[in-house]
């Protein structure tokens, strides 16, 4: 009791301080770095919500923004959803593609018509050229004779598209055949992610093997024999990809 | 060992080996029973131009049984699987006699790529496009696998 | 009672001091010691004159040639039962110098005329002289037996003649009289000596195309033969008859393992030789003295009719009885699906326990 009677000599205002400061330091030590990590998380959140564009919320599903699984694109529905992705969005996880020439990158469809002469699509010139700085391209044909090839390897090298350069394919990277089962072999060989063609006969015997098809067709909606999971349909490649130009 | 005394003997003959023969053979430092080959893709085929590479591992009774050989370098052939590099030739099976050496092996490889056996095929792709007539496809593939994989300069024919 | 170790060595010195005054048999009889100056017995002995001798007269020498010469342990005499036969003493040398003296004679016996009709006399005593020693030589032919060992059961009453010894084919060969047939063996032996040797020369080049090496270099004596096949194609014997045991399921054992490895020819059996042949006919010869020696041993699968040979009458070796008379094994033959005729082989348990091949493996 004689402890309480009176202010031990001790207990001045300066213990009384210090006690505060240990109070206060204990305090600090228990709530302080929780708090300041969460508000460095939220920071961070912010700012990466900031910078991402406004499609790369569909970046996980990379192709299936543009080619949605089991569902048939009406019209240019599909051009509408791509539209606003970027390319390399939209081939994110597909490291090889092939495409055949014809009916895709050339206005000519059957190998006949290819004996007079071939003209490029310049829209999808664009698109290819787009796609070699991300992708390995290969090109193939299907082609009579000589002058099939000559005429197709002519008409790319006209668009610039043949070369060592950026944006540009390697020669022996185009590819030719003389029958369709020769072309389907070389898709089969190649084993690309995504085959784009312009034939549905192809399209359909490689439906089994390919992960994506890419059915080019005017007739932009697919007869009941091509309706599969994996096969996209496009009018036309630039209506399938865009390039953000 | 039978084997040894004649592995080294093939060595020999082999280090004389012309250089216009196309082809390059040498055993492992380490063991005389592991050798690698370069084989020149040969002229007047899709594969010229390019230098494969071939492992061959040759069995403990050798020249009684066959060595086992294999490309290490990928190619498009239909009697070369592509993906394991498994060569599909007869004397390298059930014809088989212990008057082969080791670079008439691969002689017999380097012939077999200029003229290929499409009816008993380990690449489908390359065997269905020869059987269905479509020489362009396969010279055409074979050439863009050979440019692509197989045009490393032929440091071991030089 | 006890052995006294002193008297114990006392009587081993006197057994090597006997030893040591004995004469070394094998310095004396092979006139080579292995053991050297190690020898215990005695290689001082002068050459055969303590050396033990048998009184029986050699029978070597009495036909005219003993190869143990001075150190022959049997007497070395002529006595009138082992007397060799005047025609068998005499040496084409000796001949030639009756023949001379012969000649000599009748020189001197000849009285010349003014015409010259001494030198033709001469010569037609000489044609005759040549002529009788011809005529004795040609009834007088080499005795084969003696030829062959050396001995002859006539003894002194054999009617032909005991040849001289040929150091090139080891027989007693070389014509006692007739210079010419002399000559000629020699010829025939000499160049029988080249022949072996040139092929042995061309032998020697020859290479295994299995193993890669020289066939006759090497290291194990035992393995420098050829097995020789249908075709031209040359491998050690031991190197083809591995290929051919090969039991791998891989190799074909019809189109490969039966076969040349280089020219894929069919062949049979493999014949051994020490020599490669130098065309077909040395070959068939070679193949011939092969089946020949096969055919003097008793096949082990027929054992004498007790057994089944699985090879039948195409086998190489004797099918026979004990006696030695031959016994045909009955072969009964049948035609498959295909029209191709088989031989039809007797059903044994061991060929559904055991893989068939086995039989073909038998002597390959």
């Amino acid at each position: 009791m004689l402890l309480f009677a009176e202010a031990p000599p001790g207990l001045t205002l300066t213990g009384v301080l210090g006690l505060a400061a240990v109070l206060y330091g204990f305090y600090h030590l228990k709530a302080g770095p929780g708090n300041s990590g969460q508000a460095r998380q939220r920071d961070r959140r912010q700012q990466a919500q900031a910078s991402r564009p406004p499609g790369a919320q569909h970046q996980s599903e990379s192709l299936q923004a543009g080619f949605p699984q089991g569902q048939l694109p009406q019209g240019t529905s599909a051009a509408k959803q791509a539209v606003g992705s970027p390319l390399q969005a939209q081939l994110a996880g597909i490291r090889k593609v092939t495409i055949s020439a014809p009916g895709v990158l050339l206005k000519e469809l059957l190998p006949h018509e290819l004996q007079d002469g071939a003209s490029l699509r310049p829209a999808a010139a664009r698109v290819l050229a787009e796609m070699l700085h991300s992708t390995a391209v290969y090109i193939m044909a299907h082609v009579s004779d000589d002058i099939g090839e000559a005429t197709v390897r002519g008409a790319l090298e006209a668009g610039g598209l043949v070369g060592k350069g950026p944006g540009q394919i390697l020669p022996h990277r185009i590819l030719f055949c003389s029958t369709l089962a020769g072309k389907e072999a070389l898709v089969r060989q190649l084993e690309p992610e995504l085959h784009i063609d312009a034939h549905e006969h192809t399209v359909k015997s490689l439906q089994r093997f390919m992960p994506q098809l890419l059915l080019i067709s005017a007739r932009q909606t697919a007869s009941a024999s091509v309706a599969y999971k994996n096969v996209a349909y496009a009018a036309s490649l630039e209506a399938a990809f865009h390039t953000g130009q | 060992m039978a084997s040894k005394s004649r592995l080294l003997k093939e060595a020999r003959e082999c280090a004389k080996a012309p250089a216009d023969l196309g082809i390059s053979l040498q055993p492992d430092e380490r063991n005389i029973h592991t050798w690698r080959g370069h084989i020149r893709g040969p002229s007047g085929t899709p594969f010229e131009g390019g230098t494969f590479e071939l492992t061959l591992s040759v069995p403990q009774n050798y020249p009684l049984f066959p060595p086992s050989v294999r490309f290490k370098t990928k190619i498009f052939h239909p009697n070369v699987h592509f993906k394991t590099g498994e060569i599909c030739l007869d004397i390298l099976k059930g014809a088989w006699t212990p008057a082969w050496t080791l670079l008439a092996v691969c002689q017999a490889i380097s012939a077999l790529m200029a003229d290929p056996a499409p009816d008993s095929p380990l690449n489908c792709d390359a065997g269905n496009l020869l059987r269905g007539g479509d020489l362009r496809g396969y010279a055409s593939m074979a050439r863009c696998y050979t440019l692509d994989l197989a045009s490393a300069p032929a440091r071991q024919l030089s | 009672m006890p052995v006294h170790p002193t008297s114990l060595l006392a009587f081993w010195a006197e057994v090597v001091a006997l030893c040591c005054s004995v004469p070394c048999r094998y310095f004396f009889s092979r006139r080579r010691c292995d053991k050297g100056d190690d020898c215990r017995f005695s290689h001082a002995a002068a050459a055969g004159s303590e050396l033990e001798r048998f009184e029986e007269p050699c029978m070597f020498y009495a036909r005219g040639r003993c190869t143990e010469g001075d150190f022959c342990r049997f007497q070395h005499i002529r006595t009138e039962d082992n007397r060799v036969p005047a025609a068998d003493r005499r040496t084409p040398s000796e001949c030639l110098d009756r023949l001379q003296e012969g000649l000599e004679s009748l020189s001197l016996g000849q009285s010349t005329g003014p015409d010259g009709c001494a030198p033709e006399a001469l010569g037609e005593a000489e044609s005759q002289l040549q002529e009788q020693l011809h005529a004795e030589c040609e009834a007088q032919p080499l005795c084969e037996e003696f030829t062959a060992s050396g001995s002859c059961r006539e003894g002194d009453d054999c009617s032909k003649a005991h040849g001289n010894w040929c150091s090139s084919c080891s027989k007693y060969a070389l014509h006692p009289i007739s210079r010419l047939a002399y000559l000629n063996h020699l010829g025939e032996c000499g160049a029988r000596v080249r022949h072996s040797r040139t092929n042995m020369d061309a032998s020697r080049a020859v290479t295994c195309s299995i193993c890669l090496e020289v066939v006759l270099d090497n290291p194990d004596k035992g393995q420098r033969k050829f097995g020789l096949l249908d075709c031209q194609h040359s491998f050690c014997l031991t190197c083809i008859r591995q290929w051919r045991s090969n039991t791998d399921d891989q190799v074909d054992l019809e189109s490969a393992v039966r076969t040349c490895p280089i020219c894929r020819c069919t062949s049979h059996f493999v014949t051994p030789s020490n020599t490669w042949p130098a065309n077909d006919e040395e070959k068939a010869a070679i193949r011939l003295a092969y089946m020949s020696r096969l055919a003097k041993i008793d096949c082990r699968n027929f054992d004498f009719g007790r057994g089944i040979c699985p090879f039948g009458s195409s086998c190489f070796y004797r099918h026979a009885d004990r006696d030695g008379t031959p016994m045909a094994q009955q072969v009964r033959w049948y035609n498959t699906a295909d029209g191709v005729r088989k031989s039809l082989q007797p059903t044994l348990l061991s060929s559904f326990l055991e893989n068939d091949r086995r039989f073909f493996n038998l002597r390959r």
